[in-house]
């Protein structure tokens, strides 16, 4: 069996994952679906390389976030299915702890982000679904980024990273956003109260679903 | 037909400003030429660059450009003659690579004008005029002819070369000249005492007042000052000395290496950190102040890179932590530099090229050699920090055998002087001090049970956050997963049957399971850091969302949540850390009353209202009440009714409402039979 999403057979998907009982638990619900269930037992370097030329058209990655707990990977998830993306392949990225560390500047390549656990059947199929429509037609409305004002709250040296406002979206929620997040020109400039112009997916609904990108000295 | 590839002058944007978009980058290009030409001195003069129309001059005393060297090296793209290993006339490791960098520069301006006179033929002055606007009409690059002419003005006195960029196409703003006079500086180690005479120089005052401050060099300030090395074969050594200059110790490569490495596969390198105590006692002798250091350490604190004589960007500049200092530093603050406390540089010495600097000016391309180096950085400061770690440990047992004796010495003192006073009054006085000895005693006593019991809680809370974040991440999630596969096989295979066979047992799985993400989720979420920062908060909206978390312990409890908000717009100043720790310290204690009572209907009721500019939260249950405790001791720390109890919920709760600066009450038996909290907060707006 398989799934058929915008026109695409999904047939099999491979589960990375640095738990082997993860993968397999993963797995038995996969199978339940119908689908094939290939565990990646290994993601060090070049195994990513060569996993994008095996998946091929009818695959998707369904991935955990946490992945450097073992000797098993040297990326997060969220690089992972991130990378996935740009790559044409559909990736899942499920994170099951709260408030994971999900690099924004990622965020806008992950379309399909299981944030509850457990996976099933509905929220699999609902995720593959807004990757495989991102890669084939675009954003969606929710994730469609639109250059916006961003104001700037606080600065946290000691923890690298700063709050900000996006008013467009909210005018009373603070965004954590961490260094790495920010290109390093806007870094230099930023201090409270500065405003900076950004593309923003000012229709998400939940903050952690917020990405910027092309950032722009006011 | 015979062919060949063609280039649109497209290309010349796309090399150029794509790979060095701003106007310090592309200048500090021209300056690296100008040291590549082995001058002493570059000018950089900027005129009302503040708005497009702008020229930009750059004039160096260098060997300048024959005719040929223009024809063949200047003005031919993607290719350099210059390599690291051959050393110019002054002993200079070339910098510059591909001249994409110059291009950049170049095409600032609508035209360029290139003015040179060779140490070789100091007669034949030449010069160069480009019309870039002559590109765009172009169909390819080779279609436009140039011409390099004798020189009709006269705008150098000697040898060198002078390049002026005409009707800038952008204006450039304070900021962006600001970089450019900070890159300048930093471009030839002002830090060391060899400069090889490479001097460029601004004409902007943002220039001399970064000029004044770099020249300031507060190095004896330093509280550490760590050197290291590591040589052609890759063995480090390091040293730490104190202000002034004293060696206070030294590693060799073994002490130095974080792993089993045998050495370190970078070129040779030297690293100087200059490590600071940024405080008020530290500064409070010294003729610097503080504020002095701390703003020169602003503008010039981090590590940067010096490369066979000039820096590699960004390394040590704003917002660049190559070596995750400030991180590391968070992780383990104690005994650490982060970038605002410190300055350094790594001089490398790599004439064969082992480093390789991106193409886009944006650093090394993080090849082993680069990674190794930065291993070498860190392990030497890792040592530091450890060697730190074990200085300030003895302090603090030098402090702790000190200062008993301190007090010991000042009592000596007092029933000395007791000695001296009137016989009559002799024994009261002596009654006395034996009476706030005896209350000293009890209160040093209570601060130390106190401080074991903080210590306890502490180590409990960490285990339970590691437990939480590993329980989360792996063995609860694998057994929702299994769980649902087992649902869906059973139910498959055994139809009907399963709804009687094993629906109910699966169901409770599923149940505990979803309790246990709930104590995972907000155990993990009282540690997020935000929430220890003071700001304003709603707090309806806190208490709302702390009784949503706790809505799967209660039900798994059987105890039932009544809560009655005001939802008023009114605003309190603290830290949501304080306000959860509050409120989930008041509900645990219900759940644990009625666990301990063994309660029938269980019930907590959580009303708020706003009145007299105050928040008002009353917290009661359908408990047993505040019983076998004299009600104003349920406050105390460590006194307690539970077997199990800590004793130091109720001693938090108060203390954080003393914070907020409001009060807490208790009343023993309430409405609904139980204890009944009542906790006042001031409102800071409505």
């Amino acid at each position: 069996m398989s799934f058929y999403l915008e026109n695409r057979q999904i047939s099999t998907i491979w589960v990375i994952d640095d738990d082997p009982n993860a993968r397999d638990s993963y797995g038995f619900t996969l199978e339940d679906m119908g689908l094939e269930a290939r565990p990646v037992t290994d993601l060090q370097d070049g195994t990513l390389a060569a996993l994008r030329q095996s998946v091929g058209s009818t695959g998707a990655v369904l991935c955990d976030y946490h992945l450097k707990k073992r000797d098993y990977s040297r990326h997060n998830g969220d690089y992972v299915v991130a990378r996935c993306f740009q790559k044409g392949i559909p990736g899942v990225l499920c994170t099951s702890i709260h408030g994971a560390p999900i690099n924004r500047q990622d965020l806008r390549y992950i379309p399909g982000w299981l944030k509850t656990s457990p996976m099933n059947e509905t929220n699999l199929r609902g995720a593959l679904e807004h990757c495989i429509e991102e890669l084939t037609i675009g954003y969606r409305p929710s994730r469609r980024p639109w250059r916006t004002l961003v104001r700037v709250d606080n600065m946290d040296e000691e923890r690298r990273g700063l709050t900000v406002v996006v008013p467009a979206w909210s005018t009373r929620t603070k965004i954590q956003l961490h260094f790495d997040d920010i290109p390093g020109n806007i870094r230099e400039l930023a201090e409270p109260d500065r405003r900076f112009h950004a593309h923003v997916n000012i229709g998400a609904e939940d903050s952690r679903d917020l990405y910027f990108c092309k950032w722009e000295p006011q | 037909m015979d062919a060949h590839l063609r280039f649109s002058p497209e290309i010349i944007r796309r090399l150029g400003e794509e790979l060095n978009p701003t106007l310090s980058k592309g200048i500090l290009e021209l300056a690296k030429n100008s040291y590549d030409a082995d001058a002493t001195k570059c000018r950089i003069e900027l005129q009302d660059v503040n708005q497009p129309g702008g020229t930009v001059v750059v004039e160096d005393n260098g060997d300048g450009m024959t005719l040929d060297q223009i024809a063949d090296g200047w003005l031919v793209l993607g290719r350099s003659a210059k390599k690291p290993s051959c050393k110019t006339r002054l002993g200079r490791a070339p910098a510059g690579s591909k001249g994409l960098g110059r291009l950049a520069a170049l095409r600032m301006g609508q035209s360029t004008s290139l003015y040179t006179v060779s140490r070789q033929v100091p007669d034949a002055r030449r010069e160069l005029i480009i019309d870039w606007n002559r590109f765009n009409e172009a169909s390819s690059v080779e279609d436009v002819p140039l011409t390099i002419g004798a020189s009709a003005g006269d705008p150098l006195s000697t040898c060198g070369t002078r390049i002026e960029i005409w009707n800038l196409r952008e204006a450039y703003g304070r900021n962006e000249v600001k970089r450019l006079a900070r890159e300048l500086l930093l471009l030839a180690d002002p830090f060391g005492d060899d400069l090889k005479g490479f001097q460029p120089e601004l004409i902007a005052p943002e220039f001399e007042d970064l000029q004044r401050l770099i020249k300031d060099r507060y190095f004896r300030d330093a509280e550490f000052h760590l050197s290291a090395t590591v040589n052609e074969d890759g063995r480090a050594a390091a040293s730490l000395k104190d202000f002034n200059g004293g060696l206070l110790c030294g590693a060799e490569h073994e002490q130095l290496v974080s792993d089993e490495r045998g050495h370190y596969g970078c070129p040779a390198a030297s690293l100087d950190l200059w490590v600071f105590i940024l405080n008020k006692d530290t500064f409070a002798l010294r003729s610097t102040t503080l504020g002095e250091v701390k703003a020169w350490l602003r503008e010039f604190g981090g590590v940067h890179i010096y490369c066979n004589g000039l820096r590699i960007s960004p390394y040590g500049g704003p917002g660049d932590d190559w070596l995750g200092m400030n991180l590391r530093r968070v992780r383990s603050p104690e005994e650490r530099p982060g970038t605002n406390t410190s300055i350094g540089r790594v001089l490398i010495k790599d004439e064969g090229s082992r480093l390789v600097e991106k193409t886009d000016r944006s650093g090394f391309i993080e090849n082993s050699a680069f990674l190794d180096l930065r291993s070498f950085a860190q392990d030497c400061m890792d040592w530091m920090a450890r060697f730190r770690l074990k200085e300030a440990e003895k302090r603090r047992r030098r402090k702790r055998t000190v200062t008993p004796q301190m007090a010991g010495e000042a009592q000596q003192g007092l029933i000395r002087l007791i000695e001296e006073v009137p016989e009559d009054q002799k024994h009261e006085f002596s009654a006395a001090l034996s009476r706030y000895d005896s209350a000293r005693e009890r209160q040093v006593k209570a601060l130390e049970k106190e401080v074991q019991l903080y210590r306890t809680l502490s180590t409990a809370g960490i285990t339970a956050a590691t437990f939480a974040h590993e329980s989360s991440a792996s063995p609860i999630k694998i057994i929702g997963q299994c769980l649902n596969a087992i649902r869906h096989r059973s139910s498959h295979q055994l139809g009907r049957k399963y709804e009687t066979l094993l629906k109910g047992p699966v169901d409770g799985i599923e149940r505990a399971v979803k309790s246990l993400a709930v104590l995972g989720h907000v155990t993990l979420s009282m540690l997020e850091h935000e929430k220890r920062r003071k700001s304003r908060l709603e707090p309806d909206k806190e208490l709302e969302s702390i009784v949503t978390a706790y809505a799967p312990f209660f039900d798994a409890r059987d105890v039932s949540v009544i809560t009655d908000f005001a939802l008023g717009l009114s605003y309190l100043h603290g830290s949501r850390a304080a306000l959860e720790s509050i409120v989930t310290n008041l509900l645990n204690n219900c759940v644990a009353a009625f666990e301990d009572a063994g309660t029938a209907g269980r019930v907590i009721e959580i009303t708020t209202e706003m009145s007299d500019g105050e928040w008002h939260l009353s917290v009661s249950d359908s408990g047993p009440g505040i019983v076998g405790i004299q009600i104003e001791d349920i406050w105390l720390p460590g006194h307690t009714t539970r077997r199990h109890g800590t004793g130091l919920g109720l001693t938090i709760v108060r203390d954080n409402v003393h914070d907020f600066g409001g009060t807490v009450e208790a009343i023993a038996h309430g409405p609904r039979g139980g204890a009944v909290i009542v906790v006042e907060l001031p409102i800071i707006e409505s």
